[in-house]
């Protein structure tokens, strides 16, 4: 019974204690439980701003992950080993990504390629057999996919297109060789064709003898060629006369000495790197030096950045007998394309190793190579026994 | 002496609830008025004890529980525990709340100052002198009963016996086990016991 007592006096004072709510507490509560529902639309409002900046997180830390592993995109196309390759193997390699192609004929599929400069797009040749009678350029999806051939009206044989900077035009090779034909017999020379087709032009006269396309300049003022020898049945083969830089109509021509084949320029335009290939002995054999040289804008201060001597009377001999002369030659196995890095601190380059000791032709290998400028390292990029050919780094 | 253990919910009182929930969620302006009917004034008259009879207070947190229940009524989960038992764990987090701003202060808050003079109207003039005399007497007890017991365990006295609810419940409400509570409440009862019996005598 005293609990009974203490407690209900518990709670009768408590009770007691308790003042009374104002007259306006129930308008008031329910007020605020009318303002107090949460509206949907600022919900999702919410989940939209919210989505928003999840989206420009993973957008930073994707331009942050590019920018800092990974180099842009090095892509190159490989074949198997053979002469010419038995069973091309359209795989394509790069630091982020696959390239497919649907076609499987032996000579269907590109033959060198080029990605645009937003990398959106490729540009590339296919030709029709070996040696080639008929091969045209094309762009297409950077999937392979809507391809339109670009030189379907030109005829001949065009090759190694090479977009300008603002994608509005692309650089290549023609050249009309007879039935049986090989093309560089009949001559290159280099083209420019608007990104929709509709007008192409060669950039040099044709007394100026032949030329191939080798690159743009950064701001797409000027192109980089490759001169070689005038038309005539008796030319002889890869005697070529060098380099040089002209405005797209071929008026402002200027030589570059030292420059050698597989020119590109430097992303900011101060340095050109090429891989020419040079007679010379080593001890008293005597073969030729296979370079990668990088020379300033104006083929000034020469440096070789690695050098490769091969052996080899054969070559030698045959190039000479045609006239060729130390300094002046391009080795058929030697190596044949350079690409910078977006960032130009380094330059990617093929090259072929071992060379066929049976003839100039016979190339078994081709590997991709990375020269590092920042740390002068050399880095074998590929290293087995299919051919790799054609490189492109956006 | 009151139940130490609330009976279950019936099943009728908990479809009563999910519904009322329900209607909530979907801003239905009658569950407002339901709610503020079923739970309103309690909600007030609990603040109120907690906050030492400050009237403006008290109504100012039971209008805040009553928001934020309707803002928060999604995480309700009838499964867990009762919507009485939720809205009461509203209401004493935001006592705790406006008690710790309170300790931070120097002097008595404003709404604690209004002269009796001007404290609203609570029935006929006649009555109200009376009235406010009785309830400042009952005020000034447990004043007096509230230096001798700790605030948890006057508020396990005040949830047990003046609100009714089970150990269960006042634990789900304050956040300990039902042991916690037990023990709490024995002790709070053997202390007003002892204070409210030599009172009364």
């Amino acid at each position: 019974m005293a609990n009974e007592h203490w407690a209900d006096r518990f709670v009768s004072l408590t009770l007691a204690a308790r003042p009374a709510p104002g007259a306006g507490f129930e308008a008031r509560a329910l007020t605020a439980m009318a303002a107090a529902h949460p509206r949907r639309h600022s919900r999702l409002v919410t989940i939209i701003i919210v989505a928003a900046l999840l989206l420009l997180l993973a957008a930073c830390v994707f331009a942050a992950v590019r920018y800092f592993f990974v180099e842009g995109t090095l892509m190159f196309l490989e074949d198997d080993g053979g002469k010419p390759p038995a069973a091309p193997r359209e795989v394509t390699r790069f630091f982020s990504g696959d390239l497919q192609w649907s076609e499987s004929s032996l000579y269907g599929r590109p033959r060198t390629i080029d990605l645009s400069p937003d990398g959106h797009q490729v540009c590339f040749h296919r030709n029709d057999g070996f040696p080639p009678q008929k091969s045209d350029v094309f762009v297409a999806h950077r999937d392979g996919s809507d391809e339109v051939n670009l030189t379907a009206a030109l005829g001949g044989v065009n090759c190694c297109p090479k977009w300008s900077p603002d994608a509005s035009m692309i650089g290549f090779s023609h050249a009309d060789p007879a039935e049986g034909q090989r093309p560089c017999r009949a001559g290159w020379h280099a083209w420019v064709i608007s990104a929709d087709g509709f007008d192409a032009w060669p950039i040099l006269p044709a007394s100026r003898g032949t030329s191939r396309f080798s690159g743009w300049s950064p701001d797409g003022a000027r192109v980089l060629l490759w001169e070689g020898p005038v038309p005539d049945d008796g030319a002889p083969e890869g005697v070529n006369r060098g380099s040089i830089t002209t405005d797209i109509w071929g008026q402002d021509i200027r030589p570059l000495p030292n420059v050698g084949i597989g020119a590109e320029w430097s992303p900011d335009g101060t340095k050109i790197v090429s891989v020419p290939s040079v007679l010379g002995h080593l001890g008293g054999d005597p073969g030729m030096w296979n370079q990668l040289l990088l020379t300033a804008a104006d083929g000034s201060d020469p440096e070789v950045l690695v050098e490769q001597f091969v052996a080899d009377k054969d070559i030698e001999a045959h190039l000479l007998a045609q006239g060729g002369t130390a300094g002046s030659i391009v080795s058929w196995a030697g190596p044949t394309h350079t690409v910078w890095s977006p960032s130009g601190d380094k330059i990617a380059f093929l090259a072929a190793m071992p060379f066929d000791p049976h003839g100039p032709y016979h190339i078994l290998q081709v590997e991709v190579w990375v020269y590092d400028l920042t740390t002068d390292e050399l880095i074998r990029i590929t290293d087995d026994d299919v051919w790799q050919h054609s490189l492109t780094w956006r | 002496m009151a139940t130490e253990t609330a009976p279950a919910q019936s099943i009728v009182s908990l479809e009563t609830e999910m519904d009322l929930a329900r209607r909530l969620r979907q801003a239905d302006p009658s569950a407002h008025a339901e709610l503020f009917s079923r739970f309103g004034p309690a909600l007030h008259g609990f603040a109120a004890s907690r906050l030492s009879g400050d009237e403006q207070l008290a109504e100012e947190i039971a209008v805040q529980s009553l928001g934020a229940a309707v803002t928060t009524i999604r995480r309700f989960n009838p499964r867990k525990s009762n919507l009485r038992t939720w809205l009461y764990g509203i209401a004493r987090r935001l006592v705790y709340v406006e008690l710790r701003r309170q300790s931070r202060r120097k002097s008595v808050p404003p709404s604690a100052q209004v002269p009796i003079a001007e404290l609203p109207e609570l029935s006929d003039g006649d009555d109200m002198a009376a009235s406010v005399t009785s309830r400042l007497e009952a005020q000034r007890q447990i004043s007096e009963l509230s230096r001798i017991l700790s605030e948890a365990e006057m508020e396990v006295l005040t949830l047990h016996y003046v609100e009714q609810f089970s150990l269960e419940e006042i634990g789900r409400i304050m956040g300990r086990s039902r042991r916690a509570i037990d023990s709490l409440l024995t002790r709070a009862r053997q202390k007003a016991r002892e204070r409210l019996a030599s009172n009364g005598q």
